[in-house]
């Protein structure tokens, strides 16, 4: 044994405190989720409705002008009604000229949309989590505000956290952002599918069943694209409405086909029953046809983490 | 007649007996999914913590549907039905309620001082199209034991004889750092006359001073204290009655000296009625370890301290068996084998996040000599930083943090480098445990902890 008495250990210490004067900051609870089932985007305003009306407005307002006017004979009689006249149409040719520009900003998002995929595989390479983090916020900088899409991107960035790895961040986005718009997407499309046979069955003729398909189409990619954060714009999306032009021809095809087997059935009530499903089926098939089409245009190329 | 009526009922009882225990088993084949993981952790290195703030984040994850645990996808919140905790036949519940009370007090949770059970029971929905009207719900089953850290460091006396650990002990004793802190005990021991007959007041003496030294070494943040169920009273071993100590070598060497023989006996006594039956009841039954490191500890008293810990973890490791158990083993045989490993660095919030990359180079440094043990072996293992509470706060720079301590003085803190691995440690250097008050908004700082879904994704997989 030592007989030698040690002394106490003494170390250089490693940190060095500094006394503050302030209290610790209270951390606020962890966001809630939603059920992703049944989330609802907030509605926005309705500028088609608003727009149609002012113009269905104005049509009345200038009948109603006209009629006075007949009436009356002379304009310049009648100010306030004038008035309140010029100002209906200021406010129609107002929402107009926004209209407009949400159509040019719609066909250059879109285009941007497609552009710009998020390529997993080369963030995954290079192993940056600042680079991942900020890729994938620029994407979600081009969403909608109040889309599922932008939506799901708050949760995951709400469980984001200094210890996660970059690979950890990539499987964490495709669980909290992708794969639940993909789910959302295709919950969607299968609506919208069955809706699509639904009134291609009811259709009394060829050309309200033509005009139903398209609208229902037309819903399905505004639909869909809203899911995924793009503001569907009729004549800015004109990659969509390709899609949808592919869908129509093809449902033309379709119309043929079911046409020949009705008429090898012959005229009776049975055969009408069976041209109505038959359409209502091949209606609802093209649908989903262009629903996935859509969504592999939007889709980001999953990544190939093994986890 | 009425024999015969007695009869069919007997068997009609049997039957049902059979068929329910079989509608059971069938049951627990298709429907639950046990793990039974052995939580190995040293004094102080976090279990009680680790365990309620598990229940508490999956709670609140499944009963309010917070966002917590993000990385556990095996366990998706919009599937989880429910969670629920169940006991454990011949063990006290865990105490989770006296520890979120203590948490409320901005107290941590007392040190455990006995066996505590539970059962971890999360119900899932089952998504699939037919099996969800067949079996629509599955339950997945955690199994957790609670125990006091200071019996584990014990379970590698069951490899040695009483001769063998007494001058391991010893040899412990005169090698830093724990030479410091035996500096009484030694002295006692070269006064103590050990040609006298034992009797229960030298016995007792020698004993005393014995686990007064322990004592003193726990304090110093000594790791491998032995025996260490001699520091608490819930041991279910009575150290006063059949105490025992390391000898000198020329006593443990000289077979027919009284103390020598006095002490195997005792020394067989603790071995048979204490330790061979906790092993069995507490850490047998286990397909999956986690082993809790408390690396700051280490780095809170020295180089040599963080070696010793090293050593501890190696010694601790060559006591379990590691091994993977197939289908018909593990469920007709019933033998259970480690297959999967954790090693875990606990309290990591009390570093800087820039400082976690060293912080886990370490962790993987100090497990060396465990891994070892199953390296001939196909053992999945990987290394985890938890911390069970994010208790501090980030600083102004990459390298500081902030922290409430006992005093409730706000502190932030400037760190240097930490090393990565135990060599890189200069001796005379440490870096000093924060002492880190309990803050007031516990709740969501449990929320937000770290680490947790990561290792138990990893379990589940």
């Amino acid at each position: 044994m030592d007989s030698n008495q040690k002394q106490t250990p003494s170390y250089r210490s490693k940190i060095i405190q500094t006394p503050l004067n302030k209290a610790q900051p209270e951390q606020s609870m962890p966001q809630k989720e939603v059920d992703i089932a049944h989330y609802e985007p907030k509605k926005s305003t309705p500028l088609w409705s608003l727009t149609l009306g002012l113009g269905i407005l104005c049509f009345i307002a200038f009948s109603l002008f006209q009629a006075i006017h007949s009436l009356l004979f002379y304009f310049n009689s009648y100010p306030i009604l004038a008035s309140g006249l010029a100002l209906i149409l200021a406010l129609f040719t107002l929402t107009l000229i926004f209209l407009i520009y949400r159509e040019i900003k719609g066909y250059l998002s879109i285009n941007h949309f497609i552009a710009h995929k998020i390529d997993f595989a080369e963030l995954e390479h290079h192993s940056n989590r600042e680079k991942t983090l900020k890729t994938l916020k620029q994407h979600a900088s081009t969403w909608d505000n109040t889309s599922f899409a932008q939506h799901c991107y708050q949760q995951f960035e709400a469980s984001l956290n200094a210890d996660l790895s970059n690979s950890e961040i990539i499987q964490l986005y495709q669980q909290n952002v992708s794969n639940p718009i993909l789910k959302q997407a295709e919950s969607v499309l299968k609506k919208e599918s069955f809706i699509s046979g639904g009134l291609a069955f009811i259709s009394p003729n060829a050309f309200i069943q033509t005009l139903l398909i398209f609208w229902v189409s037309i819903r399905t990619i505004k639909r869909i694209a809203a899911v995924f954060g793009l503001r569907a714009s009729v004549s800015g999306n004109w990659k969509l409405i390709k899609i949808v032009a592919e869908n129509m021809a093809a449902q033309s095809f379709l119309e043929l086909a079911t046409d020949e087997i009705t008429q090898q059935i012959g005229g009776s009530l049975a055969a009408k029953f069976m041209e109505n499903s038959a359409e209502g089926l091949a209606a609802s098939a093209l649908n989903v046809r262009l629903g996935r089409a859509l969504i592999n245009q939007l889709k980001n190329p999953p990544p190939s983490l093994k986890n | 007649m009425v024999n015969l009526k007695t009869s069919l009922q007997n068997i009609k009882g049997y039957v049902d007996a059979l068929l329910n225990k079989s509608q059971h088993q069938v049951d627990h084949w298709f429907t639950k999914e046990t793990h039974k993981i052995a939580i190995t952790g040293l004094s102080r290195s976090g279990k009680s913590m680790l365990f309620t703030s598990l229940i508490t984040t999956l709670k609140y994850r499944c009963e309010e549907h917070y966002h917590c645990l993000p990385l556990l996808k095996n366990l998706p919140s919009h599937l989880v039905d429910s969670v629920r905790i169940e006991d454990v036949q011949g063990c006290e519940p865990f105490p989770i309620h006296t520890h979120i009370q203590s948490l409320e007090h901005q107290a941590w949770p007392a040190a455990t001082e006995q066996v505590y059970a539970f059962k971890l029971i999360v119900k899932l929905k089952q998504t699939g199209t037919i099996k969800k009207h067949l079996l629509p719900y599955s339950e997945v089953i955690f199994e957790f034991f609670d125990y006091p850290g200071e019996w584990i460091t014990d379970l590698p006396m069951l490899n040695q004889t009483f001769s063998q650990w007494s001058d391991s002990a010893w040899a412990q004793q005169v090698a830093e750092p724990q030479r410091y802190y035996a500096q009484a005990w030694h002295e006692f021991v070269q006064n103590f006359n050990f040609e006298a007959s034992p009797n229960p007041e030298n016995r007792a003496s020698l004993v005393q001073a014995y686990r007064r030294y322990l004592q003193a070494s726990k304090l110093g943040g000594i790791s491998l204290l032995q025996p260490g169920s001699f520091l608490i009273s819930g041991s279910g071993f009575n150290w006063k009655t059949h105490g025992f100590t390391p000898l000198p070598t020329k006593v443990t060497s000289d077979s027919t000296n009284p103390w020598n023989q006095l002490f195997s006996e005792h020394y067989q006594h603790f071995l048979m009625q204490w330790l061979t039956p906790l092993k069995t009841a507490t850490f047998q039954a286990s397909d999956k370890q986690v082993i809790l490191i408390d690396l700051f500890e280490g780095l809170n008293h020295s180089k040599q301290h963080l070696l010793q810990l090293k050593e501890t973890l190696s010694k601790l490791s060559q006591t379990f068996v590691y091994g993977n158990a197939n289908w018909f083993s593990k469920h007709v045989l019933r033998k259970s084998t480690i297959g999967k490993v954790a090693f875990v660095a606990t309290k990591s919030d009390l570093i800087p996040d820039a400082q976690k990359e060293n912080l886990l180079a370490l962790l993987k440094d100090i497990t060396e000599g465990a891994r070892s043990q199953f390296s001939h072996k196909e053992i999945e293992f990987e290394h985890f930083l938890v911390s069970a509470i994010q208790a501090t706060d980030p600083g102004t720079s990459p390298n500081s943090l902030r922290y409430t301590n006992t005093d409730n003085q706000h502190i932030e803190v400037q760190f240097e480098t930490l090393p990565s691995s135990v060599k890189q440690m200069k001796s005379d250097e440490n870096f000093p445990t924060l002492p880190v008050k309990v803050p007031k908004d516990y709740l969501p700082r449990i929320l937000n902890g770290r680490g947790m879904d990561r290792l138990f994704q990893y379990l589940l997989e």
